[in-house]
């Protein structure tokens, strides 16, 4: 018995999902003028995930969203954070200050920060929704 | 400085300590129904009314960003989690014999004293000239405006100021989930003999 049974979740989720996702991007880009950053955007998207997983159930998912390609995303999230570290080094400077990114000091410093917390809002999406899926009957039925 | 001491200090907190008080009550009887509720799945509702609760106390003291992960993380996702392993586990709880109830109200009773009496000492919510408010905040405050140039003091600690950090907790959280993966993952290898 899950929510997949009940055909008033099945037509009312739909509505909402888009709006979490929009609310997520919110946070996600203006993580710099109000409250909020790569951390709440990535659970406000997992929750979302979650949410479609919830009420129509594995089996639509399931080719694109699995234990490989969420690995993958969670990695290539860190990946980034790294490689912009690692980009004002060569330019001369030290890890992870973005001042050197652009001509101007100010508008550098903002590229990084947007940058790392796209990285961020990745790796913690796709973690949580990983560390969702896991929990499931499946996985329990070893013996 | 100069103009909160001419507001009377008790119309500037009114709202903030009634709030505070009247989302602490709550809390405190929610805290028993999730110890007294009979089955998991009345304790996982409970502890989400709680999450949702603490968020509002955390907006109170002036922290939407974490009120934000307590209400999205602690409401919904690990309530979420969680009702899927009580799926597994089933609902009813196991009735041991032993009961722990009066060494643990003694114990929480002493708890609750030494807190208190440790509470006194700590400076008031708020409070200048205290060593928080003096030393790194501080050079934020200052040199956030033309170092960073982003109205989010928040942001600019935790992406520049402190951005290796905050490598560190991505890697953490990375390392969480692959940990996870690892060790309930039996779908590559569920046909090795056990």
């Amino acid at each position: 018995m899950s929510l997949t049974n009940f055909p008033i979740f099945r037509s009312i989720i739909p509505v909402y999902i888009p709006y979490i996702f929009v609310y997520g991007f919110y946070i996600q880009i203006n993580g710099k003028v109000s409250p909020g950053g790569g951390f709440q955007a990535g659970v406000i998207f997992a929750s979302a995930l979650i949410l479609i997983n919830q009420v129509f159930g594995d089996r639509r998912f399931s080719k694109y969203i699995n234990n490989i390609s969420l690995t993958l995303c969670a990695v290539s999230g860190v990946t980034i954070y790294f490689l912009t570290g690692l980009t004002s080094l060569i330019f001369d400077a030290n890890f992870l200050d973005y001042s050197v990114l652009f001509e101007n000091t100010k508008t550098a410093q903002k590229i990084g920060i947007f940058t790392i917390e796209i990285g961020v809002g990745i790796t913690v999406s796709s973690v949580m929704y990983l560390i969702y899926d896991l929990f499931s009957i499946d996985s329990f039925r070893h013996e | 400085m100069s103009y909160l001491s001419e507001i009377p200090e008790s119309f500037i907190f009114d709202f903030t300590i009634f709030s505070t008080f009247f989302i602490g009550i709550i809390l405190i009887f929610t805290t028993i129904q999730i110890i007294r509720s009979k089955s998991f799945i009345n304790s996982l509702i409970f502890l989400s009314i709680f999450s949702t609760f603490i968020s509002l106390f955390y907006l109170n003291l002036d922290a939407p960003a974490v009120a934000m992960t307590e209400i999205a993380l602690g409401a919904c996702l690990s309530t979420c989690v969680l009702l899927k392993i009580v799926k597994v586990i089933g609902s009813e709880h196991d009735k041991s014999e032993i009961s722990y109830k009066i060494p643990a109200s003694i114990l929480s009773f002493l708890l609750i004293i030494t807190l208190c009496y440790f509470g006194l000492d700590m400076p008031n919510f708020g409070a200048e000239q205290t060593p928080l408010q003096e030393n790194i905040s501080k050079y934020y405050i200052d040199n956030t405006t033309h170092l960073i140039g982003i109205p989010s003091m928040v942001a600019a600690v935790l992406a520049s100021f402190r951005g290796f950090d905050t490598l560190g907790e991505t890697i953490v959280i990375l390392i969480a989930g692959l940990g996870i993966l690892l060790i309930m993952n039996n779908k590559t290898n569920s046909d090795e003999p056990h």
